[in-house]
């Protein structure tokens, strides 16, 4: 029997099969869930989803785009906000 | 002049128009129109880069500065100056500059000598 921690669904599983033709089961971190527009929640594009330790290690260009409200609002809600700020 | 973006935005385009961009790293600032490139882009200048631009990629305002074709940044900066904007000169620096406003590096003094010893 597996160790008590494993024995939940919030680590990712992965099975492989070793050299000496074993199967055995690996215990990994999921990866961060989709990233959503704050104002209609469509999934936002240009958001790598990866493991969060590993996102924080990337550089800030390439964690979202390089725009007003990157990585918080999609472009279509984004073009909204700035025409009611000029009306 | 060119009937430009039919059924899409029936205010025309036309030189000295001011705008706001909505695309891209230069959205949420000022620029105006500096000349027209054909049906559906035009030369922007202002608080963005001075790039060509897409019309569906421009928000355009009520105000029609008084510019000439292919007008200079400084004059265009000027301009928008008058017309009560502010200039977002961190803007303005990371503009490239273009080859005209480069200067031209002075002669080696090298070949000068070279000719005195002669």
């Amino acid at each position: 029997m597996v160790e008590g921690k494993f024995r939940s669904r919030t680590k990712r599983r992965i099975f492989i099969k070793t050299p000496g033709g074993k199967n055995k089961i690996l215990y990994k971190k999921r990866n961060m869930g989709k990233i959503t527009c704050a104002n209609c929640g469509k999934e936002l594009h240009g958001m790598p989803r990866m493991v969060k330790n590993a996102f924080r290690n990337l550089p800030k260009t390439k964690k979202r785009p390089e725009r007003p409200y990157g990585g918080n609002l999609c472009s279509k809600c984004m073009r909204e906000k700035i025409k009611e700020k000029w009306k | 002049m060119q009937q430009m973006h039919e059924g899409k935005d029936k205010r025309k385009m036309e030189i000295g128009r001011l705008c706001v961009k909505l695309a891209g790293r230069d959205a949420g600032s000022e620029c105006v129109v500096v000349d027209i490139i054909d049906n559906n882009n035009v030369l922007v200048d202002g608080n963005t880069r001075r790039k060509k631009c897409n019309i569906m990629h421009l928000e355009p305002l009520d105000q029609v500065l008084k510019i000439k074709k292919n007008a200079s940044h400084d004059d265009v900066i000027s301009a928008l100056e008058k017309a009560g904007i502010k200039i977002n000169k961190k803007g303005s620096s990371r503009r490239k500059e273009t080859k005209a406003e480069k200067k031209e590096p002075e002669e080696k003094p090298k070949k000068a000598k070279a000719k005195a010893k002669k």
